[in-house]
């Protein structure tokens, strides 16, 4: 545990009825940006709350630098956290909102005003020192919350969506801003975000979240390339999933999608044999193949018929109705060549779909028993 | 059509014309009296009926006229002390109301009210029986009593209206700095209450510098305060020294009023709620 951060043993959270956090383990390194992500309700925002102090757990330790602070109030915990909504002090300008807990720690006045000087620096706001938050941009804002919060050398830094409010634009140069900062402070920071894209650019780790349970924790590519779970295969990316069985483990496991279609899949894929699975399969994965075409040995192979075409610039969204399984695939198609009528597939043509059996990812069926034991440590 | 359309603005216009002047009836009938007022208390004769010329005479006398210093002393001392325990526990009611919800808050928020509402002659009647009932004689404590009894709910209603827009994530980020929860009301949340506490606390001064039906039933003898005096005065005939004190009187308290326009920027703000309401 010495060796975390923050490491929360058996956490529990209910209000009332309702269970918001249930038994959560988690460790996260020194130094680590660290990311709990997940749709509204997830439960993230409250772990982040009792790893602050604003909500005690109904079960279980949260250990900070190695001491136990589930207890302790807000105050008496080394955490700080930038707010969603900023929660800047109206009344007291940018340095006085920079300086508010140097002074509860009653330092040197010279001392504050070299720190406050510094954490303004670092955000860039020193010429902004005597404004009032009123006065500030929400971009402005949003580093003074930071800068706040960093002042205090907090051995772990909370971020609670601080980038809900911006607009794209903003929100992308202050990823990247926040990404530095994180580097050249050298504290851990946690990151709360429902923006999978944000939690991909941005973590070093990710905890995907789901109705009060941690799902998977991962390095992003980890995370994209091997979902553990069908939730954290939908969330983050969009997956095709077919149910079918696994037929027989081994060096290659088999998989019947039903129709006298079967898949190879990874040996290490989970689930056991016979059991109900489901197979997911990214979009950008699958190739599209001209009936007819030869198709390279060993791949999967289904025939299908386009259904719909959207083009997005970068990329083209077939959506391919594939009879034998009686269920519509997404495909993705980088747009190498200009697109024209010549490089484009048209709704109603026939066509194969094929992809690489190393793309295949059984996950456990949704609800099936043991499908989410395992992925808490 | 096109009489339709030239015709439109001079019926608008006429009408517009007949509301300025309404407008100015009801404003000239509400000031009239007060600029007669104050205009009298220059006016250099012993009898309110005839503009004599221009004298000061009898701010002079006002100023020299023991009795009525007395009670113009009398009235700012109970004006000031319940000005400062209306303000403190109505600063604290309205923070715990706004702040918490506890079993029968709504019915406390609601109940502020029947003091504004009710009669003012019910509300002295109602305290001079249970101060009878209480066994307790009128006194000077009684006035303190009965006042800050009627401007607490002024107050609660202030300050409560203000916090209303008061975000509960700054408490947090405080304790989040390392405040505790005195440091957070301290530096936080007081600061942050301080204009509705000050508009409070200005409003219920005035109302306590001029009251004259609770504090009629609830003073006992010997305190006579300044709207008293002046009562007991107008019994002999209404003379140009009146005039003098109402001026003064006028002038504080729009000056306080003003001042608490300027705090709450805008006009001191009555807002009624309906319990519960955000």
């Amino acid at each position: 545990m010495d060796d975390f951060a923050i490491y929360l043993d058996g956490v529990t959270k209910r209000f009332g009825p309702v269970t918001a956090v249930e038994r959560m383990d988690l460790g996260i390194a020194r130094g680590e940006f660290f990311s709990l992500l997940g749709p509204s309700g997830c439960g993230k925002t409250t772990t982040l709350r009792m790893i602050a102090g604003f909500e005690e757990p109904s079960e279980g330790a949260i250990f900070l630098d190695g001491t136990d602070v589930a207890k302790l109030p807000p105050f008496r915990r080394n955490v700080n956290t930038v707010f969603q909504s900023y929660a800047l002090f109206p009344h007291l300008n940018v340095e006085k909102n920079v300086a508010f807990g140097l002074k509860r720690k009653k330092l040197a006045r010279h001392e504050i005003k070299r720190r406050v000087t510094d954490a303004l620096r670092l955000v860039e706001l020193e010429e902004r020192r005597q404004y009032k938050p009123s006065q500030l941009s929400g971009g402005m804002q949003q580093r003074v919350a930071l800068a706040r919060a960093l002042v205090n050398l907090p051995s772990v830094l909370l971020l609670d969506e601080p980038l809900g409010a911006l607009d794209l634009k903003l929100r992308r140069q202050m990823q990247l801003e926040l990404k530095h900062i994180h580097k050249d402070v050298g504290i851990t920071f946690i990151y709360v975000t429902h923006d999978q894209e944000e939690a991909l650019t941005m973590s070093d780790r990710i905890a995907v979240m789901n109705a009060g349970r941690v799902e998977q924790v991962g390095v992003p590519e980890d995370l994209y390339e091997h979902p553990a779970t069908r939730f954290v295969a939908g969330f983050i990316g969009t997956s095709n999933f077919i149910e079918g069985s696994l037929e027989r483990d081994g060096d290659h496991g088999l998989m019947n999608l039903g129709e006298g279609q079967r898949v190879l899949v990874p040996a290490a894929a989970g689930g056991s044999a016979g059991g109900p699975v489901e197979l997911a399969v990214r979009p950008e994965k699958i190739r599209l193949y001209e009936v007819g075409q030869e198709v390279p040995e060993g791949l999967c192979l289904l025939r299908g018929k386009v259904r719909d075409v959207v083009y997005l610039g970068m990329t083209t969204q077939y959506t391919i109705e594939v009879p034998v399984l009686s269920r519509q695939f997404t495909v993705l198609e980088q747009n190498v060549e200009a697109a024209s009528d010549q490089t484009l597939w048209v709704p109603g043509e026939e066509t194969q779909l094929a992809w690489h059996p190393s793309h295949n990812r059984v996950l456990p069926a949704e609800g099936s028993a043991g499908a989410q034991e395992e992925d808490a440590a | 059509m096109r009489r339709a359309l030239s015709r439109k603005p001079r019926d608008q216009r006429t009408k517009a014309k007949g509301l300025r002047l309404f407008v100015a009836g009801v404003y000239g009938f509400l000031f009239a009296p007060i600029v007669v007022l104050v205009l009298f208390s220059f006016n250099d004769s012993k009898r309110n009926a005839t503009w004599q010329g221009f004298t000061l005479r009898w701010y002079n006398e006002l100023f020299h006229d023991g009795p009525v210093l007395d009670a113009l002393f009398l009235t700012l001392k109970i004006a000031v002390l319940a000005t400062i325990l209306a303000t403190i526990f109505g600063a604290l009611g309205a923070y715990a109301l706004t702040r918490y919800k506890f079993r029968g808050s709504g019915l406390y928020n609601g109940a502020i009210y029947v003091p504004l509402v009710i009669p003012e002659i019910v509300f002295a009647v109602a305290l001079l029986s249970g101060f009878n009932a209480a066994g307790i004689i009128p006194s000077f404590k009684t006035i303190i009593i009965a006042h800050v009894a009627f401007m607490l709910s002024f107050v609660i209603v202030v300050v409560r209206s203000r916090m209303a827009g008061f975000d509960r994530t700054l408490e947090e980020a405080a304790m989040d700095l390392g405040a505790n929860e005195i440091q957070t009301f301290v530096y936080v949340t007081l600061p942050f209450m301080m204009p509705g506490i000050l508009a409070g606390s200005l409003l219920a001064f005035v109302l306590s510098f001029d009251d004259f039906v609770i504090t009629f039933f609830n003073s006992g003898v010997g305190n006579t305060t300044l709207p008293l005096k002046v009562y007991s005065m107008v019994k002999f005939g209404v003379t140009p020294e009146i005039n003098a004190i109402s001026v003064f009187m006028l002038l504080v308290s729009s000056l306080l009023l003003l001042a608490t326009y300027k705090l709450q920027g805008g006009p001191p703000t009555i807002t009624v709620r309906a319990p519960g309401e955000e």
